[in-house]
């Protein structure tokens, strides 16, 4: 059981309804399509857990004033993002900035600054960024695949996230320590749990990496087989 | 407000939201981020970042910021950039630098000649990029004034605009710089990213004019449009800025593609590889570097070069 298993257990424990469950993740070992091995890609290397249901205990239910600041957050960057407030230009414009040959670097740019951008808006309250930083890969992923047929395999739906966390981190975080917040996020675990994190995390990301430099030189070196919108990396075709 | 006001305060509330469950408004999405797994994600995430950053002796998010080369550092070419733009210049911008050097890093398996012209082309890169990096803030300082003025439209138009413009700025920027050599041979990772870059701007450019035109016209009714304002703003703005940027881009682009073409279809057969390299070859390979710096210098490289060269070295057998 890896580490994450851990941070979900603890995140995770007893969350909220939370709408469709998420699709199946390609296992470890799963080969990759012609199209994508033919474009250097290689799958991330994914834990037993990518795509495991969360565990649906021990979440801190949000009180009523938390939910309604969610929603009121959330309802301004779902017009924003979906076209209801700015029309389709914007929502348009939002779309565009994904690009296919570079998938997670566009998508984290943008909700980035989405979020920056909501939240001078309206002055969103700390404890639902979080959620909106979900919320916000979630709803980039899907404009991208609508709109303009770009997938998004869960792996590249991780690595978004994870991007648009450490950004979103570093905006809120400012010129503060780093210190006492380090301490809050790991009360409880071991040096140990700390170095599996670490491991898990590098892999991820250099997978990650390795994903989007093919991606990107496919796109100066057009393959035959290339199609925009095609299977989601990581997962066959 | 906002973010602005987050500034300086730390994470600790928005720590405490990770485990919360909110019952999302996405539930009619398809493609949904479980919400335990996705949070736990944003833990390791989290606690990886700030650890790294603490065995770095950095203290402070916008030191880690500067020097981060996790997902957000690793995935977003001049990341730093795009948060000082967001953030009105509180976070450092130092990283760009970071765009010019990722595409050394690429170009390991070159030769070591090249390696000696890429350690006199680096420092240039970081010069330039560093250069551009300071034209950003200035453009941020004017851009705030210009928005001050212009009203509260523009004071809470989003700066999209002005991050796509500076970031295809930066990374044209670096590509250029980058391309020299790299450019005129292998189309390593630098020239991609450049070209993504490029491609990425041009894009919000281009609908960004059209943007433009339509609020010209008055047909889209800025000020009752939520969250439309938030982006049209700095879009006008921005877009004039832009356009220069975009010429210069599309220009590079279309001499990297002629150099590329040139070096698959040489004749390698004819070339002798078994080179000596005479005394001061590293002056020469640092003065190489600098003619292919600099955009006339690299447009005549056939004729410069080979004078150059053909005092140089000596070939053996040749």
């Amino acid at each position: 059981m890896g580490m994450l298993d851990n941070a979900a257990q603890t995140a995770g424990q007893g969350a909220a309804p939370q709408g469709t469950p998420q699709a199946p993740a390609p296992q470890p070992g799963v080969p990759l399509s012609g199209a994508q091995a033919a474009a250097g890609m290689e799958p991330l290397p994914p834990t037993e857990q990518v795509g495991k249901p969360p565990p649906q205990e021990g979440f801190e239910p949000a009180n009523s004033e938390e939910q309604a600041e969610y929603e009121r957050a959330a309802n301004a960057m779902v017009s924003l993002v979906y076209g209801d407030a700015g029309g389709d230009k914007a929502s348009n414009t939002i779309a565009d900035s994904i690009l296919a040959e570079d998938k997670i670097g566009s998508a984290v740019q943008m909700g980035v600054t989405l979020i920056a951008e909501v939240d001078k808006k309206i002055d969103m309250d700390d404890v639902v960024i979080p959620q909106i930083v979900e919320d916000t890969v979630t709803m980039l992923a899907d404009v991208a695949e609508q709109k303009n047929g770009i997938s998004f395999s869960p792996e590249e739906m991780e690595s978004t996230l994870m991007g648009v966390w450490e950004g979103v981190m570093y905006m809120m975080g400012g010129d503060a320590e780093i210190q006492p917040d380090f301490d809050m996020a790991t009360e409880g675990m071991s040096p140990g749990d700390i170095q599996n994190m670490e491991k898990e995390y590098q892999a991820r990301l250099g997978g990650a990496m390795k994903n989007q430099e093919a991606q990107q030189m496919s796109a100066v070196q057009p393959q035959p087989q290339q199609q925009v919108g095609g299977p989601p990396s990581g997962i066959p075709s | 407000m906002g973010l602005f006001k987050k500034i300086k305060k730390g994470l600790s509330s928005a720590w405490k939201g990770i485990k919360k469950g909110f019952k999302s408004v996405l539930s009619k999405i398809g493609k949904f981020l479980s919400s335990g797994w996705g949070k736990a994600l944003m833990i390791v995430a989290g606690v990886v970042t700030m650890g790294a950053a603490l065995a770095a002796g950095q203290v402070a998010y916008s030191a880690a910021a500067t020097a981060g080369k996790g997902f957000f550092g690793s995935m977003v070419s001049g990341g730093s950039a795009v948060l000082s733009s967001l953030t009105g210049g509180m976070i450092g911008t130092a990283a760009p630098a970071q765009a010019g050097a990722t595409g050394l890093g690429a170009t390991e398996t070159m030769g070591q000649a090249t390696k000696a012209a890429q350690g006199a082309e680096q420092a240039a890169a970081v010069a330039d990029v560093a250069g551009a990096a300071g034209n950003v803030a200035e453009t941020a300082v004017g851009a705030t004034k210009a928005a001050e003025g212009a009203g509260q439209l523009a004071a809470t138009g989003g700066q999209l605009a002005e991050t796509a413009s500076s970031t295809g700025g930066l990374l044209s920027k670096a590509a250029n710089v980058s391309a020299g050599v790299e450019g005129a041979s292998l189309p390593g990772y630098s020239v991609a990213n450049g070209l993504q870059g490029a491609s990425r701007t041009e894009k919000l450019l281009s609908t960004a004019g059209n943007m433009a035109k339509k609020a010209g016209k008055g047909a889209w009714n800025l000020a009752t449009s939520e969250g439309g304002g938030q982006i049209i703003g700095k879009v006008v703005e921005g877009y004039a800025q832009g356009r220069a940027a975009e010429e210069e881009a599309r220009r590079e682009r279309r001499d990297r593609a002629r150099l590329d073409k040139q070096w698959r279809n040489y004749d390698w057969g004819s070339v002798d590889f078994d080179v000596k390299l005479g005394q001061g070859w590293a002056d020469r390979a640092a003065r190489v570097s600098a003619d292919m710096n600099n955009r006339d210098a690299r447009m005549d490289y056939p004729s410069s070069m080979g004078a150059d060269l053909a005092s140089g070295y000596q070939r053996q057998g040749g």
